[in-house]
């Protein structure tokens, strides 16, 4: 029964969002904007929920059992961390009142900071030393592999086109205006022509994505009529 | 300056009222109200000024500003309620700004009424007045205004004077209130191209001749040599392995990667490996909890539900974006003690490199990233990564060049065809048996078929002892239907006459058993035994359909009597010293572990003897049919149409291009 009145439901929501392709009518128009509302609405209120169960109630739990603790420095530094973060919390608070909004800034700053840290140290170690590592690497076989030797070169030329597209320098003429070198102008072309492959790969990717999700709903909209 | 506005403050005064910048650390130190004492409460020369200087003391500098906001009237709130104030004053109670302006503006009425078209006329000498366009798109009006905004414009229309705007509406696109217009011809396109679209995608789940293009391999490309390798490594998964699996995605990417979660989990639990699924987004975790369902119902007619806390993790979600995923790695521990409804998981894992594998199912590129820049650096363990087909140019890329990352499943198709491999892998093992009580609730209300077999097979055994007996006239022995349990009871040495005899239950039924909390089908499971399973007897319900027993670690259920077969036993028989019960090969609940929010009891598995990769096959070859087919066909069908509408799009566009460029040589001409 309930598995059943979820499946109506899930019916009717989907029907009330493909809705939208008759446009902003005066009727229609609200059954999208409705479901679209349960659907923003219900996220919050889950988010909330899990946020307080699956957060704050164990956390202040496990404060006060001995025997569990959040961090290897053992229940009193979990007790510290908590009013710390208590602190902060009743901090953001006072935003509303201008006298006082450099106590919430000041908390702000703390938490931007600390992840930009946590970002700048992961991107480094995970992102640019890797891939700089892989790019630089050269494949086995590069010699004989003919396939090997096209993409390396194909990488090597698309990445260092399209940097160079980015460069926006250039001489001034006898009356002021930018020129640039034929070579400089040939090279952002090659850039141009990676980046707009690319982002036709990303458009028609995120195409097929649209496609897939939306044969999903159709699909699933002739499997609850049958 | 004219005089009209000399009440202006003067540039001094206000340079020497503004605070001075502060430098450094000081910027962070809250500024001290000014105690001094001020004549005049506003710029000099004013008569509001003059009114409101009368040597009183600045106490609003106490007051936060917010108090202070909020001394303002309701009914000056808003800029149409001073408006209408404003205007309902006589001429008398206007002050000279207001009366200079009125003045200016009744000097040239005349001259304004010549142009109708323009309705702000004082202001173009200092702004440039913007053009309103009408243009009708989309279905209907694009401009589509409420009742009460069309009042506030009739308000605005009436401050400024003007009229044209509500003459640009009556002919043709202009602002009109919601409902009055419904359609535009200008939209039919539009209507055609989605209506194309959904007809395309739709007719593959209608009509089976209309499965265009071909469909996935059955197994992935030799070019795909990550995705080979990383499906190699799922299945390699051993029993009690742990696999961390997070779901990055949300509602919009359900549609796609709830297929890939689906057969990854699948093929995890067949296995006889654990899922501890984590997310950084709350949202995934009702995604998760929905895949593990629709696993649980599809396996249901044949083996028991996944249990969790024991067969699957369900864990709290990482808050903080990155800082939650660096928190991940590094106190592991604490975050997977926790489970998403805040209760206990008892894992007993302390390390991220106690995981076996590393399985991230993403919506974004930058979800990818994120996981191998914080969490992939800090474990040996391997990573595989799944995504859509929106992230795969981005993300494909990434992964290649990440060596720590084994390798990637993207989308649907590869969904497909990684059913298709793992179904192929599992072609060879068989289905355990139908569970006898049907699985699920009403599980004790099973036909009474199996009911008379039971009893038949019961009788059956009774007969052999007591022909046996018969030699041996022994008065004292009653022919009762428990006696030939007591025959078969002696085989065991410690069975003794000096022992006591109690009740005792036996599961007779083939499969899984319920065990539950009342003697309804309705209530909760407690426990699931297999055949085999002795449990002392406590009493029965009116009928005697339920029987009343005690689990292993002292809480008292019931069981449906079909299902067993009761016999006395000797205390401390039963097959256990402790008298409490005696297990059987199968999978028995021996714990009860109890939510702290809802404080229901959480049935856990005790594996006698646990299965081994294989054992487990229900969990793929019961996986459903979800349509991948039709989906697939759709997708193909769905892409022609789209390409062809793209296409008719540009051609139309150029052809028309090119007709307005030969119109305008010809006028030029």
């Amino acid at each position: 029964m309930a598995e059943s009145t979820i499946a109506l439901l899930s019916f009717v929501l989907t029907l009330m969002v493909f809705s939208y392709v008759l446009g902003d009518l005066p009727l229609v128009g609200h059954l999208y904007r409705t479901a679209v509302y349960i659907f923003v609405g219900m996220s919050a209120a889950f988010a909330t929920i899990v946020s307080y169960e699956g957060v704050i109630l164990p956390y202040l739990r496990d404060i006060q059992n001995p025997e569990t603790s959040w961090t290897v420095l053992g229940n009193s530094a979990d007790v510290a961390i908590y009013v710390t973060a208590l602190l902060f919390g009743l901090l953001l608070l006072l935003k509303p009142i201008a006298a006082l909004s450099w106590l919430t800034n000041s908390a702000l700053a703390v938490v931007i900071v600390v992840s930009a840290a946590t970002a700048v140290v992961g991107a480094l170690s995970g992102t640019l030393i890797p891939l700089i590592v892989a790019t630089a690497a050269v494949p086995d076989g590069l010699a004989t592999d003919f396939q090997a030797l096209i993409n390396t070169l194909l990488v090597f030329v698309g990445a260092m086109t399209a940097l160079f597209y980015f460069q926006w320098q250039a001489r001034r003429d006898d009356e002021g205006a930018p020129v640039q070198s034929p070579i400089s102008r040939g090279i952002r072309s090659v850039g141009k022509i990676f980046i707009v492959t690319t982002l036709g790969a990303i458009y028609a990717t995120t195409m097929l994505t649209a496609l897939t999700i939306l044969a999903e709903r159709i699909g699933f909209v002739f499997q609850f009529g049958s | 300056m004219s005089d009209e506005f000399n009440w202006l403050p003067d540039e001094e005064e206000e340079q020497a009222s503004r605070p001075q910048r502060r430098r450094g650390l000081f910027r962070f130190v809250p500024r001290l109200p000014r105690l001094r004492l001020r004549r005049g409460g506003g710029p000099a020369g004013t008569p509001a000024a003059e009114s409101q200087s009368s040597g009183r003391r600045r106490l609003f500098a106490f007051i936060p500003r917010l108090m202070r906001r909020s001394r303002s009237a309701p009914a000056e709130t808003t800029a149409a309620d001073m408006a209408l104030q404003m205007g309902e004053r006589p001429v008398e109670q206007l002050d000279e700004r207001l009366l200079a302006l009125r003045d200016r503006a009744q000097s040239r009425p005349q001259q304004e009424a010549s142009l109708p078209r323009e309705a702000l006329y004082d202001v173009d000498e200092v702004l440039v007045r913007p053009e309103i366009i009408h243009r009708p798109g989309g279905v209907i009006s694009p401009l589509a205004i409420s009742k009460a905004q069309q009042e506030q414009v009739e308000l605005l229309r009436d401050m400024v004077g003007g009229t044209a705007l509500q003459d640009d509406s009556k002919s043709e696109g202009g602002l009109l209130p919601r409902g009055e217009r419904l359609f535009s011809l200008r939209a039919i396109p539009h209507l055609l191209v989605s209506l194309l679209l959904l007809l395309a995608l739709a007719m593959p789940f209608i009509a089976t001749g209309f499965s265009e293009g071909e469909l996935p391999p059955l197994d992935f490309h030799e070019d795909r040599h990550g995705a080979t390798t990383a499906f190699n490594l799922l299945d390699n998964l051993t029993l009690d392995d742990y696999v961390l699996v997070a779901l990055e995605y949300g509602p919009t990417a359900a549609g796609e990667l709830d297929e890939l979660a689906d057969v990854i989990l699948r093929h995890i639990f067949a296995q006889g490996s654990k899922a501890i699924i984590i997310s950084s987004n709350p949202i995934a975790i009702v995604h998760g909890r929905n895949v593990i369902a629709a696993i649980e119902r599809s396996v249901a007619p044949v083996s028991t539900s996944l249990l969790e806390n024991q067969d699957y993790y369900l864990l709290r979600f990482l808050s903080g974006g990155a800082l939650g995923l660096r928190d991940l790695s590094r106190n592991f521990e604490s975050i997977v003690s926790t489970s998403a409804r805040g209760a206990p998981t008892g894992l007993a894992l302390t390390s991220l490199d106690e995981v076996t594998l590393v399985l991230l199912i993403a919506e974004r590129a930058d979800d990818i990233r994120h996981w191998a820049e914080q969490v992939a650096t800090a474990t040996d363990s391997d990573f595989i990564a799944a995504t859509g087909y929106a992230a795969q140019p981005l993300a494909q890329p990434y992964v290649d060049a990440r060596a720590d990352i084994v390798g990637m499943f993207v989308g649907l198709r590869d969904a497909y065809t990684y059913n298709q491999k793992l179904q192929a892998n599992y072609a060879d093992y068989e289905l355990p048996p139908q569970r006898e009580d049907g699985g699920g609730d009403g599980a004790e209300t099973a036909p009474a078929a199996t009911l008379t077999a039971t009893a038949t097979a019961t009788a059956t055994a009774t007969a052999t002892p007591t022909e046996t007996a018969t030699p041996t006239p022994t008065p004292s022995v009653t022919p009762t239907e428990p006696e030939p349990e007591l025959v078969q009871l002696a085989v065991a040495p410690a069975a003794t006459a000096t022992q006591s005899l109690s009740p005792v239950a036996e599961v007779t039924a083939p499969g899984l058993v319920n065990i539950r909390r009342r003697p309804n089908t309705a209530s909760d499971i407690l426990a699931i035994a297999s055949a085999g399973d002795t449990f002392p007897v406590l009493g029965e319900n009116g009928d005697g359909s339920w029987v009343n027993i005690r689990l292993p670690d002292g809480i008292e259920a019931w069981i449906a009597s079909f299902l067993v077969e009761q016999y006395l036993a000797p205390v401390g028989g039963g097959g256990t010293e402790d008298g409490s019960a005696r297990l059987g090969n199968g999978r028995t609940v021996l714990q009860i572990g109890y939510s702290m929010r809802l404080g229901k009891p959480q049935p856990r598995f005790y594996q006698a003897n646990p299965p081994t990769p294989g054992d487990r096959a229900e969990f793929v070859l019961l996986r459903e049919s979800r349509q991948e087919e039709e989906r697939l066909d759709a997708m193909t069908l769905g892409t022609i149409a789209a390409v062809l509408v793209i296409v008719a799009g540009n051609v139309f566009y150029m052809m028309r291009a090119l007709a307005t460029r030969r119109r305008r040589v010809s006028q030029r001409s």
